[in-house]
């Protein structure tokens, strides 16, 4: 028997003091939840990992393959079902659907114009973004001609916009003439100008973003639980928070590597829970959180977020036989033989290979009987009785 | 140019753009129905994309359907008259325009009536039958429309593992395998397509009694109870032919296998009473019982080595046995036995063995309706409930093998087979065309409730049964999944050369696979035990020696009864439990120049 942990002691007796229990009746209530605390225990000698992994596994066979796409809707699309445990579970360094839920201090916008207005701002617009490139090259001539009507969709003026394009590349290019027109921009260049470079200047011209935020690629603003919020396709956390208008406490990015960069490994782990308890959920899959903790402690525990590939934490075990076992055989028994390691045989994998009982279970226990002894101590305890 | 023009593919391949395409189309289909091109080319419109596909290559699944003209059939009084007079035949049908073949993409720009009644000016075409919309199997099923769209594909699968009649030649044939049923029977709700095809001339089915109920847990889940007496009257007992080949093979040293009753010198002879059943000729004599494994043809082949020719030139005659033997679990009697030339003038000869397969637990029956089942328990016909004019089932069947399958089809076979039984008469139970209301009629004519249902009586306790049970003739087919071809077992026995764990497979008497997930379990109850005893006591446990200095297997010298370390022959040898695809892996890791040195512990510290 265990004894209860400081914390729920105090929460039990808190809530008898609640109710006003007499002292006998909270002593059987400690004794009670210390019952309970002790059948919720796991066994020494359980094999709790592989217990996680299989309670995760066998349930990930029923998560969708396909994933949802809304193209052209009002809506972001989030990565679902298998591939989106397969990205968190490997520690991938890009999610494939990078999404932040920005949510906004009260009162900030009076209306939802200005919202919309403020959300729009965030987008990374790049030139090539709001407008294209038209190459003369009989006269050397390039001009820009900005497309109207996504300068409509961005609400932004047009004039600005054009200056503003006109300053970005006259600042990389101050050799060359420009002369702004009423349609757009001319970039003239003299004959010394080789035409290859021309082209290259201009495919590096269309990268060069105007303003917003980098990497987010589209906002939605959406009403959650009575309250306005902003969902982005792209994340950039460290940028986000800088702003003054938006609630730094809640706002989320499902980037797991982006929220370890920023908040540490301990926001991480949470992360990793949040966002693998979510895609089970949202199947309609119900996994018990304390594997998904197994899980997420595993991926942490060193420090830094790392899969559960080769390159990850499988890739780092102690035992050269658990590492051979799972990819690339030959290149770690080779690399375990230059390094003279040591196989410790404490695994399962390495006993199962080698044909010694797993020491995990009933394989634990290293106890032999003496049954001489044991006649004592019967004696013993009778005596004691 | 062209961007509001209709794109024309042929094949998949733009080949071109058309103002018109209706037109185009139309014109297209006309020839077609004119026999100016190909009966076989569709042509079809996709409005929303503005594109035409014209289609001629292979792989396309058609269908005919009957031409409408102005809202009227083309087959009319006159030409069915003429079809019957046969002044016309199918393809004239089809060149005079009156019956077309449609593909899955031409489907889509028609309006198929199923009936003349129903037709509208919309409508393009009718449907010869209501039937045609199925495939020729899936037609046979009585009241298929009934049933769930899934259940018919499943009964159409089982269709072809019934056991039945499969040749009339089957005396003559030497096929590896064949199952022959006992007893087909013309069944008593037929279809057209089952007239059509003639199959009550060539059957698989039987028409067995079947009740369902539920029978002492016995057919949980899809089992069956089968009534013993009618398994000694025959029911659904089936022959199971399979033939053995050899021939004599010529070698390059002009040598020959030869048909032949070994003799004592031959290497390999299995013993005089081996070879009983064989005549002269070394081959199985007819109607011979040929036990488990027995020699069926008694062949042997020379020694695989010429050997020198002695002094007195004689070569010493020291021929291998290589007779043809029944499989390891099958016996049976010889049926028949062939001989013949291949075409380098080699000769061979076929033997076909029979067995008599009685239905027992475990075989496997169905009906049409994709409701099979495994048979769970011969019951003594004295136990089988039986109804109120002592008539008792030959199958039950469990009630909840029903509701959740949805098929009705199921029931309405029984229930028309019933009035069938009843009247003498054979019902037509053809998809969308059964008059259900007529044999609802006939079974309460004859005195029975209409919902097929009657008052049962327990067999053990001749106590009435409260609920009425539906029970009724239906046809049953055995399939070809039968126990005696599939049961296996294994404690101890053969092990594979390179890793000494078990084989695997029926026919090398193997055992099954613990695999990874199964010890994955195991380690996740902690039951280290019992996986320590899976994967060592009855795989590749092997004791070794090793070398504790050196940490290598030591060699184990059982001549000479001495141990020593191959590197320094040392003294130090301990004995080591491990499995033997350790020690492979071991053997393998020095291949790859990789020095695995072991250390030593005691088992307990």
């Amino acid at each position: 028997m265990r004894e209860l942990p400081e914390l729920i002691l105090k929460r039990v007796k808190d809530y008898a003091k609640s109710k006003s229990f007499s002292d006998a009746k909270t002593k059987k209530l400690v004794e009670v939840v210390l019952n309970r605390y002790n059948e919720g225990l796991v066994t020494p000698g359980d094999a709790i990992g592989l217990i996680s992994a299989q309670s995760i596994g066998e349930p990930g066979t029923q998560l969708t393959l396909r994933t949802k796409h809304y193209a052209g809707s009002l809506e972001v699309s989030v990565g679902q079902g298998i591939q989106r445990v397969i990205e968190i579970v490997d520690g991938r360094l890009t999610a494939k659907y990078p999404i932040m839920k920005i949510y906004l201090k009260k009162n900030v916008f009076t209306s939802e114009k200005k919202l919309l207005k403020f959300a729009n701002n965030l987008i990374d617009v790049k030139v090539g973004n709001v407008g294209h490139f038209e190459e003369d090259f009989t006269t050397r001539v390039v001009s820009f001609i900005p497309n109207e009507k996504v300068l409509e969709e961005l609400d932004a003026d047009k004039e600005e916009i054009m200056t503003l394009i006109y300053d970005k590349i006259d600042d990389l290019y101050t050799s060359k003439r420009f002369t702004p027109n009423k349609n757009g921009i001319n970039f003239s260049f003299d004959e010394s100008t080789p035409l290859y470079n021309i082209r290259k200047g201009l495919l590096k011209w269309e990268k060069i973003p105007l303003f917003g935020i980098k990497h987010i690629e589209k906002v939605v603003v959406v009403e959650e639980k009575g309250e306005k919020i902003i969902v982005t396709r792209g994340t950039n956390l460290s940028e986000i928070l800088k702003l003054e208008e938006i609630d730094s406490l809640r706002t989320y990015t499902n980037d797991i590597i982006e929220i370890n960069k920023i908040f540490g490994i301990e926001a991480a782990r949470s992360a990793i829970i949040s966002e693998l308890s979510e895609t089970f959920t949202s199947n309609g899959i119900d996994i018990n959180k304390r594997h998904i903790f197994i899980l997420a402690d595993l991926m942490c525990f060193t420090g830094k977020v790392k899969g559960i590939v080769r390159t990850g934490i499988t890739g780092q075990k102690n035992s050269p036989f658990a590492r051979a076992s799972f990819e690339e055989t030959v290149k770690h028994i080779l690399n375990a033989a230059f390094d003279n390691e040591v196989e410790p045989l404490t695994g399962i994998t390495e006993n199962l290979i080698v044909g010694q009982p797993i020491s995990a279970g009933t394989g634990k226990v290293k106890l032999t009987l003496d049954p001489k002894n044991l006649k004592k101590m019967i004696k013993k305890q009778e005596a004691s009785n | 140019m062209g961007i509001n023009k209709c794109k024309i593919y042929i094949n998949g391949s733009l080949v071109g753009f058309h103002n018109n395409p209706l037109k185009l189309k139309n014109d297209l289909i006309n020839k077609r129905r004119t026999g100016a091109i190909d009966d076989e080319i569709n042509i079809s419109y996709d409005q929303p994309t503005n594109e035409l596909y014209i289609n001629t290559d292979s792989g396309r699944l058609q269908r005919p359907v009957i031409i409408l003209e102005n809202g009227k059939s083309k087959i009319t009084k006159e030409v069915l008259e003429d079809l019957k007079n046969n002044k016309l035949s199918w393809q004239d049908l089809i060149s005079k325009g009156m019956i077309e073949y449609l593909d899955a993409e031409e489907e889509e720009n028609t309006l198929v009536a199923l009936d003349e009644s129903e037709i509208t000016p919309q409508h393009t075409h009718l449907e010869i039958s209501g039937t045609a919309i199925f495939s020729v199997i899936t037609s046979m099923i009585p009241f298929a429309q009934h049933n769930m769209a899934g259940k018919a594909i499943f009964g159409a699968k089982i269709f072809k593992q019934a056991v039945g009649l499969p040749a009339v030649n089957y005396r003559n044939r030497f096929d590896t395998e064949m199952h022959l049923l006992y007893y087909p029977q013309k069944p008593l709700v037929t279809t057209r397509t089952e007239k059509l095809l003639k199959i009550d001339k060539r059957p698989m089915i039987q028409n067995a009694v079947v009740a369902i109920m539920p029978y002492k847990g016995f057919n949980m889940t899809d089992a069956l109870i089968l009534n013993k007496g009618a398994v000694e009257r025959g029911l659904s007992r089936s022959f199971y032919f399979r033939s053995y080949s050899a021939q004599e093979n010529r070698y390059p040293s002009g040598q020959a296998d030869e048909f032949t009753i070994p003799t004592e010198t031959t290497l390999g002879f299995r013993g005089e009473e081996a070879y009983a059943n064989l005549g002269l000729d070394g081959i199985s004599n007819l109607e011979v019982n040929i036990p488990k494994g027995g020699v069926i043809i008694g062949l042997t082949s020379p020694p695989r080595f010429v050997e020198e020719i002695s002094e007195f030139g004689v070569v010493s005659e020291d021929r291998r046995e290589s007779s043809i033997t029944s499989r390891k679990h099958l016996e049976g009697h010889v049926d028949r036995v062939m001989f013949s030339q291949t075409i380098g003038g080699i000769r061979l000869c076929k033997v076909k063995v029979r067995t008599e397969l009685i239905p027992q637990v475990g075989d496997k029956f169905s009906s049409h309706h994709g409701q099979k089942g495994v048979v769970g328990a011969v019951v003594d016909e004295a136990d089988m409930p039986f109804s109120e004019n002592g008539m008792k089932p030959d199958f039950i069947l469990n009630p909840h093998s029903i509701p959740s399958r949805m098929t009705i089809g199921h029931m309405f076979e029984t229930i028309a087979a019933k009035a069938g039984a009843l009247s003498g008469t054979e019902i037509d139970g053809t998809p969308f065309y059964s008059d259900k209301e007529s044999i609802f009629k006939m079974l309460k004519d004859y005195g029975f409730r209409e919902d097929g249902k009657e008052t049962f009586y327990d067999g053990v306790t001749g106590e009435k049964i409260e609920m009425p049970i539906f029970v009724g003739p239906i046809s049953f087919k055995r399939l070809y999944h039968v126990v005696t071809n599939k049961i296996q077992a294994r404690d101890t026995g053969s092990v594979q050369l390179l890793t000494r764990q078990p084989t695997e497979g029926k026919e090398k008497g193997g055992g099954l696979r613990f695999g990874e997930m199964e010890s994955d379990a195991l380690v996740g109850h902690g039951a280290a035990m019992l996986l320590h005893e899976k994967l060592m006591d009855s795989a590749d446990e092997l004791e070794v020696y090793v070398c504790s200095d050196c940490g290598i297997l030591a060699v184990d010298d059982k001549i000479r009864n001495r141990k020593y370390c191959p590197i320094c022959s040392g003294g130090n040898i301990e004995k080591v439990i491990i499995s033997y695809g350790f020690k492979l892996l071991l053997d393998e890791l020095k291949a790859l120049g990789v020095y695995p040195k072991l250390k030593i512990g005691d088992k307990i510290d």
